[in-house]
């Protein structure tokens, strides 16, 4: 599913004054392209992705899911959804909450027929947690819980899968090796990917391109694409040089606050 | 109270824990009842002011079966009338969840009910409905009403916001919202309305007869109290208390299969 934004921009209602969250973004996303959107806390990612998500409207520009609005992809069950909290169900096992795309909503699921090759139980093996099937959420892992959640992503059987920082919350062993889980998936299946991170290396690690935003309001400072082959080494001339030139460009936005996730990705190079 | 399970969280373990707090609270009410008795002997505190607490149990002895009679009607009463409250504030916990312009309207209303004395209707409904069980059921069922609608709707709105935004994503009817997420979302905030409420049930029965009945515990009090007859009284008090304490044990049971996956929680914590 190709992603296409023409002069997206989102305004708030601020208390006192309207708050500009976005500056018209134009981008285009081609299908089975991994996408990154990285900069710093409140530059508008995470709002770019809900728009696209249709869960609130733009209030100006244009917004095509394979030539169509994102109201029309979501009712049909094409957009895989997942955030920091995996939002699983306690009330039900780990089987029934990755069961639960293909339960909801069952008219669109048989008019795109798109389940037919996804049985859940393969899916919880597919993320290593097949002998937990029977257990329900709040016995797991926050790791393990995030798997059950990309599990039941999959199960939607979407081809666009829009994920706001779905691993922010875990440790940095954790996070890696899910990263590479969720590379290893998106080779298998080919979705489109857009996925906000703050993360630097994760966003050097796993896009086709990185697209740089600047803070509030936010807008595109940069795009970069990046041709090495994965796995990537992060050590690797290449990588490293991709890691200092997203670091150089988000620097240059001069936003308070940057330091911080500057730090801390200088470590894990 | 004592039978409360606040030792889920406790290393020792929740048997060791339930043990202590049945002896714990053994020896205090233990205590409490021979100081009792003694401070009515020592005083010679005549029987028609407080008696003793071996003259109550020896009128709880004698009259069994008149007080079990009327603890098990009071008890139908109640029983009657929560469930009555259970429903029908639970179906309108739903109702204005699913039909959001009614919310206000509907909560005022609720508050209009809340707000007038019982001890004022109970008379009232005699009056109108008679001496027989329905009065005391509809008392009761007012009763609970207000907690269990005011909880469940709480409950049905305290669904994670992620989760919505999933079922959001995956365009899930609100039907399907409610069962999946609303629902067991919910049970949490109508056990805590069912443990206060349950206990109360009884009260409002025992309250409603009060204004007038042909049997039930409250009919006994108030036959006992007009004849100064207080060792009955304090035999009927006791009744109405075990029937209180049982049933708020029984929610608490129900509560645990209810809510499994806060028992599971609780066991992975170890």
């Amino acid at each position: 599913m190709n992603v296409m934004l023409r002069g997206v921009a989102k305004t708030f209602n601020g208390k006192q004054a309207p708050l500009v969250a976005l500056h018209p973004i134009t981008l285009d996303v081609a299908t089975g392209e991994f996408v990154c959107l990285i900069g710093p806390s409140g530059c508008g990612k995470s709002t770019l992705l809900r728009l696209i998500a249709d869960q609130m409207p733009p209030t100006a520009g244009d917004i095509r899911l394979n030539n169509a609005p994102p109201g029309a992809a979501r009712k049909a069950k094409h957009i895989a959804w997942m955030a920091q909290n995996s939002a699983l169900l306690p009330w039900q096992t780990v089987l029934d909450n990755v069961r639960l795309p293909q339960r909801v909503n069952t008219a669109a699921s048989r008019q795109n027929g798109q389940h037919a090759a996804l049985n859940p139980a393969d899916l919880l093996r597919t993320v290593g947690l097949a002998d937990f099937a029977q257990a329900y959420p709040g016995t797991l892992s926050g790791g393990m819980q995030q798997r059950v959640a990309l599990a039941r992503a999959l199960a939607t059987g979407a081809q666009l899968w829009l994920m706001d920082e779905p691993f922010a919350a875990l440790d940095e062993l954790t996070r890696e090796t899910l990263t590479d889980e969720v590379l290893r998936l998106w080779q298998t299946f080919r979705p489109t990917v857009l996925w906000v991170t703050h993360n630097i290396a994760e966003a050097a690690r796993l896009a086709d391109r990185v697209v740089v935003m600047s803070a509030r309001p936010g807008r595109i400072k940069a795009i970069v694409a990046i041709a090495q082959p994965r796995p990537r080494d992060e050590t690797s001339p290449e990588t490293a040089a991709v890691i200092r030139r997203l670091r150089a460009v988000l620097r240059e936005s001069g936003v308070n606050g940057l330091n911080g996730f500057c730090e801390r990705s200088a470590i894990s190079v | 109270m004592w039978f409360n399970t606040k030792g889920e969280n406790v290393r020792n373990g929740a048997t060791h824990n339930t043990k202590q707090d049945v002896i714990s609270a053994g020896v205090i009410i233990g205590a409490a009842l021979l100081a009792w008795e003694g401070a009515v002997r020592v005083n010679q505190t005549p029987v028609y002011i407080l008696p003793a607490p071996s003259a109550i149990a020896e009128r709880l002895w004698q009259n069994g079966s008149y007080l079990g009679n009327a603890a098990l009607v009071t008890l139908g009463e109640a029983l009657g009338g929560l469930l009555l409250g259970l429903a029908v504030g639970i179906a309108t916990a739903t109702l204005i969840t699913f039909l959001i312009q009614l919310e206000r309207g509907v909560l005022a209303l609720a508050i209009l009910v809340k707000a007038t004395p019982m001890v004022a209707i109970a008379p009232l409904l005699t009056i109108w409905l008679g001496f027989g069980p329905l009065p005391k059921v509809i008392i009761t069922a007012l009763l609970t009403f207000f907690p269990v609608l005011i909880n469940v709707h709480s409950g049905l709105h305290a669904v994670d916001e992620a989760v919505l935004a999933l079922f959001h994503s995956l365009d899930a009817g609100r039907w399907e919202v409610f069962r999946h997420a609303r629902w067991p979302a919910a049970l949490p905030y109508l056990f805590a309305a069912l443990k206060v409420v349950a206990p109360l049930g009884v009260t409002g029965a025992v309250v409603a007869e009060w204004a007038g009945a042909s049997a039930g515990l409250g009919r006994a009090m108030w036959l006992a109290y007009a004849n100064l007859n207080l060792p009955m009284l304090f035999a009927a008090v006791f009744y109405s208390a075990v029937m209180s304490i049982g049933l708020y044990v029984l929610v608490i049971t129900l509560e645990k299969q209810a809510i499994f996956w806060r028992r599971n929680n609780a066991l992975s914590a170890d």
